[in-house]
């Protein structure tokens, strides 16, 4: 066989189609939306329930998380030993955990046993009473757990960072203390159980390897413990968020010998039309290992394991993070080199070439998440708490491609002002 | 898990497994090679190393700018027994990442330039992982403790940054040349190509290399049989006292494995098990505690720990923990208990095999002990165990004078 030509390569092909299936939601009898994403020769499946809302629309997230990390703990006559026990012998599983803009309970099972499984959980959510022997484990796990995290500063930068970007009067600004805990109580738990499994708020979302009789039973369990619903309508709690005023905290952070560094910006408006555009300056800047950010200070310098940038959007609006831990000696550097990158961004249009790379980067990327049985709930998911549909995500590749060096510079110029941003450090500070 | 294998004429083992469902490439390569291959005063080595396989080839000066450029992503790891290199690519760019994966196993580029900065990434990884992370240094006093000889007594980032920091260009290129090969390597694709694009693009791309060198024969020093209790106090960043005990278990080509696996199930792997409701729940000594099994390829490690409650002190945490690992061999383990755990691990490893990744991960990981059949055999090793097994199991591997104490306390 003659060698190929090492030095040129395969010849790279753009990416410019996503396949995936636009699967319509069925109207469950008692409203409830469900998608079901098929799939074969896999023998499991699993069951996403969505509650959208989440934290941003109850507050209190230690309440929040509370109910659905104890929502198996115990009916008046069945114990947390008998639940998971039942569960167990199914070989089937059950989580639930609550986000900022949604909760979610995902039951998890062989495809013959999901059913069963699911008629299981509901009856036992349904009659959840949270038993306070079993909050007393509940607290003190994660009690231990919040030391663990506070010991770290990863958790320091990010908190002290928050805290002054939304403000400790805003959801995201509200960090759960070791004595918070202790309000906590079944009486509460059970008193807000209601709201926050509210079923008008819900949408189903089954992946996986199911035939009709079993899609069927999963439909007809719901329904039988789903009919008693609230009318949706109220807009959740109002939060107030901090007034702009950059600053650079510190916080040091005992038997540490790195710094953690956070920048970020909150409240940003970024309409859907230009998601996509930001999201390439995003990625460029600090979004993957190619990024401006991870060449320059790790690549390039040694000076950090990983740096990132983040485009995130948890309510309305949108935030711009970017974290790093480093050598304690190399805090300086790290952040002016950041700065750096930001006003190089505003200053200088991007070359093509590196356009060209990073458009290739998202448009394959994009392409790839969607593989994999269970990726489709994830993508419902989004599309639903941000209220959009799949237009949103059928222009993702063409708006990609479409994105110019001068409008890179031109959102770098309105999002990358080094000046705009927070900073927050902590560790060996 | 149907798959195809072939062998390249220079030693490159190659599987193909192919998924309905994908429209992405995956192509995984393991070499033999791992932390128990380092010597003792070079420790992070094969894990420096893996960070260098990114600094370019002769052909390919960058070679994450090619994955980007082809709509893919990447990464690594490195283990005690193994480091696995792994690439996405959508169907389309298939054939870039074949270019990608052969010409760093044909020829890497050396530079003292890339070496320095990335000893200089790693140390920082290192103190991120182990100095600034709660139970850091964790496996660092764990293989400490449990292996005296076998090349386990460290972890894979390395006993101290000292050792990364003093890695020199010549360690590199020997390493290299001594492990780095198509006769030490398996290639496993797995997503959307087929078989016959599969075997014709190994060839192109991988069938010129030379053999270079002979296959790791994977000698290493044995380790003597532990015949008396080994403990140690220490301190860690986490912020409450800690016991941990630790077992040395049989290679994973016995295939005891799934025995060992339950048994840590049976014990301690969920809300039902003794550890949580007698420990935890019932007698309030513990925030949490759990037990787990540790696959290696020249031995496992079975563990269990628990957390402890203010108050409480490591010996009454280690005597709690003893009682249960003593019951193991006699009244725990319950048909009833066994089924569930059975029931629980089987649903768990048909997840696990639901992605192209993870089973070009196992397809690969089999291959390297000689066993390819067995990758799609777990769910059978599984069912095949009984009460008898994990009785005498336990009886055999978890009793006081193989076990390897620690007690945790918050550093200071």
């Amino acid at each position: 066989m003659n060698s190929p030509d090492r030095k040129q390569g395969p010849k790279g092909k753009n990416i410019d189609t996503l396949q995936f299936t636009h699967v319509e939601p069925i109207a469950l009898d008692n409203g409830v939306p469900f998608w079901f994403f098929p799939a074969t020769g896999v023998g499991v499946a699993r069951i996403y329930l969505y509650y959208k809302g989440g934290i941003a629309h109850h507050g209190n997230g230690l309440l929040q998380r509370a109910i659905h990390q104890q929502m198996l703990a115990g009916t008046a006559s069945a114990t947390a030993e008998n639940i998971h026990g039942a569960l167990e012998n199914l070989g089937a599983s059950a989580d639930g955990s609550a986000d900022l803009l949604y909760a979610q309970h995902t039951i998890s099972a062989r495809s013959s046993k999901l059913a069963e499984a699911f008629r299981l959980f509901l009856g036992y959510r349904n009659a959840a009473v949270f038993p306070e022997s079993e909050l007393d484990v509940y607290r003190s796990a994660a009690v231990s757990e919040l030391k663990s995290r506070m010991a770290t500063p990863r958790y320091w930068s990010y908190r002290r960072l928050m805290e002054e970007i939304v403000g400790t009067g805003h959801y995201q600004g509200q960090f759960t203390q070791e004595a918070d805990y202790a309000g906590l109580n079944s009486n509460l738990l059970r008193e807000s159980a209601d709201s926050a499994w509210n079923p008008a708020d819900l949408f189903i979302v089954v992946c996986g390897e199911l035939n009709d009789a079993q899609l069927a039973e999963i439909k007809l369990v719901w329904q039988q413990y789903g009919a008693s619903f609230r009318e949706p309508g109220n807009e959740g709690k109002a939060w107030t968020h901090a007034p702009f005023a950059p600053v650079h905290v510190e916080h040091a952070v005992p038997n540490t010998n790195q710094v953690s560094i956070y920048f970020g910006k909150s409240a940003l408006n970024i309409p859907d039309a230009a998601y996509y555009k930001v999201l390439v300056l995003n990625t460029l800047f600090g979004g993957f290992f190619g990024s401006r950010l991870m060449q320059n200070i790790r690549e390039q310098k040694g000076l950090t394991y990983g740096i990132h940038s983040s485009l995130l959007k948890p309510g309305k609006q949108y935030q711009l993070l970017v974290s790093s831990d480093v050598k304690a000696e190399n805090k300086s550097q790290v952040i002016n080199e950041i700065k750096r990158e930001m006003q190089a961004l505003r200053e200088n249009p991007v070359g093509l070439d590196e356009l060209g790379k990073v458009q290739q980067y998202l448009c394959g990327n994009i392409k790839m998440g969607f593989d994999g049985i269970f990726s489709m709930a994830a993508r419902v998911r989004e599309l639903q708490i941000h209220g959009r549909d799949y237009s949103f995500m059928d222009k993702a590749l063409t708006e990609i491609r479409a994105v110019t060096p001068e409008e890179i510079q031109g959102l770098a110029y309105n999002f990358l002002d080094p000046d705009s941003f927070y900073i927050s450090s902590a560790g060996a500070v | 898990m149907e798959f195809t294998r072939f062998e390249l004429d220079n030693g490159l083992r190659v599987i193909h497994h192919q998924d309905p469902h994908s429209q992405t490439v995956i192509l995984n390569i393991l070499y033999n090679v791992g932390a128990r291959d380092e010597e003792e005063n070079k420790t992070g080595f094969a894990h420096l190393f893996e960070h260098l396989m990114f600094g370019g080839s002769v052909n390919i000066p960058q070679y994450d700018k090619i994955v980007e450029e082809a709509g893919g992503s990447n990464n690594a790891y490195t283990s005690n027994d193994i480091t696995n290199y792994h690439i996405s690519v959508p169907l389309e760019n298939a054939e870039t990442a074949f270019w990608l994966e052969s010409d760093r196993m044909l020829q890497l580029d050396f530079s003292q330039e890339s070496l320095d900065i990335q000893r200089g990434v790693v140390v920082e990884e290192f103190k991120q992982r182990c100095h600034n992370a709660p139970f850091g240094m964790l496996w660092h006093h764990v293989r400490g403790l449990a292996y005296k000889v076998h090349p386990y007594r460290w972890p894979t980032i390395g006993l101290v940054t000292e050792h990364i920091e003093a890695a020199k260009l010549e360690d590199v290129e020997a390493f290299y040349y001594r492990f780095y090969h198509p006769n030490n390597a398996i290639l496993c694709v797995t997503g959307a190509l087929s078989l016959e694009e599969t075997r014709s693009l190994s060839e192109k791309w991988f069938g010129n290399i030379d053999r270079k060198g002979m296959r790791n024969p994977n000698v290493y020093p044995a380790e003597p049989e532990q015949e008396e209790k080994r403990s140690l106090a220490t301190t860690d960043l986490l912020p409450q006292d800690a016991v941990m005990i630790a077992f040395r278990t049989p290679e994973f080509a016995a295939l005891d494995w799934p025995v060992a696996g339950l048994l840590a199930d049976i014990c301690g792997g969920s809300e039902t098990s003794p550890l949580h409701v007698e420990l935890v729940k019932e007698r309030a000594l513990f925030a949490s505690a759990e037990a787990f099994h540790m696959k290696g390829l020249s031995e496992g490690l079975w563990m269990v720990y628990g957390i402890l409650n203010e108050g409480r002190t490591h010996e009454e945490g280690e005597a709690a923990l003893r009682e249960i690992l003593d019951r193991c061999s006699t009244d725990i383990p319950t048909e009833e208990r066994l089924l569930r755990c059975r029931n629980m691990a089987s649903t768990r490893l048909l997840f696990e095999e639901s992605t192209p990744m993870n089973r070009a991960q196992k397809l690969c990981y089999y291959e390297n002990i000689g066993l390819p059949e067995q990758a799609g055999n777990e769910a059978s090793l599984l069912d095949a165990v009984d009460i008898g097994q994990l009785k005498s199991w336990a009886d055999k591997h978890l009793s006081q004078e193989k076990s390897n104490v620690i007690y945790y306390s918050p550093r200071s």
